[in-house]
């Protein structure tokens, strides 16, 4: 057998795939967007028996038809990347469940290898998993594993060098397999060359899977079978001419209840083989991570728990940067006035010196001891919130308020990320169900989320201005209250409901938190921290030659309407760009302490930096960004008015 | 019965679907489906989300879904 040179890591939500991953190809790899979509794909490498093999993982799915973008991606990785090996990541608790995913991988003909992750988990609850009986059931080897503590990670290696094997698919009842033989032998007829086999093709298309419709697109003489087929099917045949679903009552034949043939054998399979491989055991105790997650699941008790947990951990993030600041800033001094040194060293006397030995050092510390602190700590706090569980109670939690705003409760995952950083955020509203809440939900995180960063440099100038920081958050509570209200209101469109899967409580694994926070830091200091540097040699270029002091002709207007001065309006102006730039501008302009809070103010309501515009643009269209644009011209001037008018 | 008309703690067989459109699907590919016993967990307050029992996984559905699930009370073996 030769070793594989692609492997497909698949696997559920929340089964732990990722620090499946984390254990064979260690911290080299790299994490992506897949061609023309939002769906982040980490592809690493490892070596097995002295060869590089290259490992990729897919996004989390619960199964593999083509309904969203996670599902499609996990697709075409396993038709069109050339794979050798499956790796299918289950979860030894939710066997069952786990199994459905893992009788539709089967369908592929793809070698496999089964790793039954969470052994101690199950273990601990007194489900006890026959590996080799499930291995006799599937036709292909099966690892147990306990991922977050390394275990199992070199028995799945020596299999990975083995190949893996194709296993046996599932055969669904007599009256489906007969209208799956009928199909195969039709497709068989043509030219089909597609990557499927025509057993799965046929599976697919009885399930009406989109990857397929465009396989058919590009088959013309499939379409032609379907034009068969339909005129074929009789009144008593068990599948819809209408979409080839397996509609046992379909409602065009005149009955209520249309059900998935296929989903309900496959999950009645995956039952059965489950109950057969597993032995439940006496369990021992109900540990304290489940005593602790019926207090948060309580109603009532849940609700102030979180109430109490979201209090704290803004209670130690503020406390967490009071300490950072200080002390990056000590430990940049040196940094700082070698940088200084080295300026000196390399330019002649004149006002470019002096300017760039301000503003060179400048740029540099004051990003490393404001804003990234506030990053780290942000990106640390989801990194810890997701994988404890705690996000997906949040978002169950929240989902009434949520709903308020048009919005399901999902929706607490990107607002959450925006917070951190509005890019990643907008691009995670991909998980939200429809199109009204991903364009709700990204025009609040346009609009009325400040980042990490510009929290970071408002922070500091509230400081330096003693600018009223109440009557800063609250301007931002107000407006996300006011932009969400607004706008649940004018879109048209039900609200979809909640169908959320709420993961065990868990202790977090201290290594996945730190790749996945250093991950995320990681496009910080290549994307922003040079933007922050150049901006401040512009801007004290800018200062140097007057020009901003000449926007001292704006007072009037900008002093009457919104209680700011011209220079300071011309940085709010500047967030076109980058949001956290402005309050740079801010910083070293003379403020007073009145004008510095409505300059604030307005700075943390105002437009899209220039990557959460171009994203959104990706995800929304021209013209809903448009909208979000238009809002993010109004609410900051709102803002300032009113401000203007009350403090 | 419709699944929002049951209490909490009850054990409950899934018996058929309303009109949920797209929503059946994930339910199913969540394990919901018709013959599968659930346990409600819990209901969250103003007409808010319920909390699901499915073999070992937890789903929490708006009110919305589970008025398109219909169950059956599961009676207690003892």
């Amino acid at each position: 057998m030769q070793v594989p040179a692609r492997i497909a890591l698949v696997g559920q939500p929340n089964v732990g795939k990722s620090v499946v991953m984390n254990n064979l190809t260690g911290v080299g790899a790299v994490v992506s967007n897949y061609a023309g979509t939002t769906v982040e794909v980490t592809r690493g490498y490892t070596s097995i028996a002295g060869k590089m093999v290259e490992v990729i993982d897919t996004p989390g799915t619960y199964t593999l038809h083509s309904d969203t973008e996670e599902q499609r991606v996990t697709q075409r990785i396993l038709l069109e990347e050339d794979i050798d090996l499956i790796i299918n990541v289950i979860d030894s608790v939710n066997l069952a469940r786990s199994l459905y995913l893992t009788f539709q991988l089967l369908d592929f003909g793809i070698p496999m290898i089964v790793a039954a992750n969470q052994a101690d988990r199950a273990a601990k609850l007194g489900i006890i998993v026959d590996a080799s009986q499930l291995q006799e059931e599937l036709g292909v080897p099966v690892v147990p594993m306990v991922a977050t503590a390394n275990e199992g990670t070199e028995e799945l290696r020596k299999l990975i060098r083995y190949g893996g094997a194709v296993g046996r698919p599932i055969r669904f009842s007599e009256m489906l397999e007969s209208t799956i033989r009928r199909l195969e032998g039709y497709i068989e007829q043509t030219t089909y060359s597609g990557g499927h086999s025509s057993r799965t093709l046929a599976i697919h298309l009885l399930e009406h899977d989109t990857v397929d419709e465009g396989i058919l697109r590009s088959h013309p003489d499939l379409v032609k079978l379907i034009e068969r087929l339909q005129t074929e099917m009789g009144a008593d045949d068990p599948f819809c001419p209408n979409c080839f679903r397996g509609c046992a009552f379909c409602p065009a034949k005149g009955t209520d209840h249309p059900v998935f043939l296929t989903c309900i054998e496959r999950t009645r399979k995956a039952r059965e083989v489950a109950s057969r491989v597993t032995r439940n055991t006496h369990r021992d105790r109900v540990d304290f991570m489940e005593r602790l997650e019926e207090v948060l699941d309580h109603p009532v008790m849940g609700l102030l728990a979180m109430a109490f947990l979201a209090w704290a951990s803004f209670r130690l993030i503020t406390l967490f940067l009071g300490y950072a600041e200080d002390l990056v800033e000590w430990a940049m001094a040196p940094v700082a006035s070698g940088l200084v040194r080295i300026i000196q060293a390399l330019l002649p006397e004149g006002s470019l010196r002096s300017m760039l030995m301000e503003s060179v050092p400048e740029g540099l510390v004051i990003p490393f001891s404001v804003v990234f602190p506030a990053m780290l700590a942000v990106y640390m706090f989801i990194a810890l919130l997701e994988d404890t569980g705690l996000l997906a109670r949040f978002a169950v939690a929240l989902d009434r308020l949520a709903a308020l705003f048009g919005l399901p409760g999902q929706s607490v995952i990107p607002v959450l990320l925006g917070f951190g950083c509005r890019a990643p955020a907008v691009m995670a509203t991909r998980i939200l169900p429809d199109r009204r809440s991903r364009f709700i939900a990204t025009a609040l995180i346009g609009v009325a989320v400040p980042c990490a960063a510009t929290l970071g440099i408002l922070a500091g100038v509230v400081v330096q201005f003693q600018a009223n920081a109440f009557a800063i958050g609250a301007t931002i509570v107000v407006a996300f209250v006011l932009i969400g209200l607004a706008l649940s209101l004018l879109t048209a469109g039900e609200d979809t409901p909640l169908v959320l899967e709420v993961p065990p409580l868990r202790i977090p694994v201290v290594n996945n938190v730190v790749a996945k926070t250093t991950s995320r830091m990681k496009s910080f200091f290549l994307h922003v921290l040079p933007l922050l540097v150049v901006m401040n040699v512009v801007l004290r270029a800018l200062l140097y030659t007057n020009v901003l002091t000449r926007l001292g002709a704006l007072d009037p207007v900008t002093v009457r309407l919104f209680g700011v001065s011209g220079p300071a309006f011309a940085g709010v102006l500047i967030t076109v760009f980058q949001r956290y730039l402005a309050p740079m501008v801010l910083l070293n302009l003379p403020l007073t302490a009145r004008e510095a809070t409505i300059a604030s103010s307005m700075v943390a309501l105002s437009f899209p930096c220039l990557p959460v515009t171009i994203l959104s643009i990706r995800e929304l269209g021209l013209s809903d960004t448009a909208k979000v644009f238009g809002i993010a011209l109004l609410a900051p001037v709102i803002a300032a008015l009113v401000l203007n008018l009350i403090l | 019965m419709k699944l929002s008309e049951a209490r909490t703690g009850q054990r409950l067989c899934v018996v058929g679907f309303g009109q949920l459109g797209r929503a059946q699907l994930k339910l199913m590919d969540l394990g919901i489906v018709p013959g599968v016993e659930i346990k409600l967990l819990s209901r969250f307050l103003l007409g808010g989300p319920l909390l699901l029992q499915i073999g070992r996984t937890h789903v929490a559905i708006g009110r919305r879904i589970a008025e398109g699930i219909l169950v059956e009370e599961v009676p207690e073996k003892d």
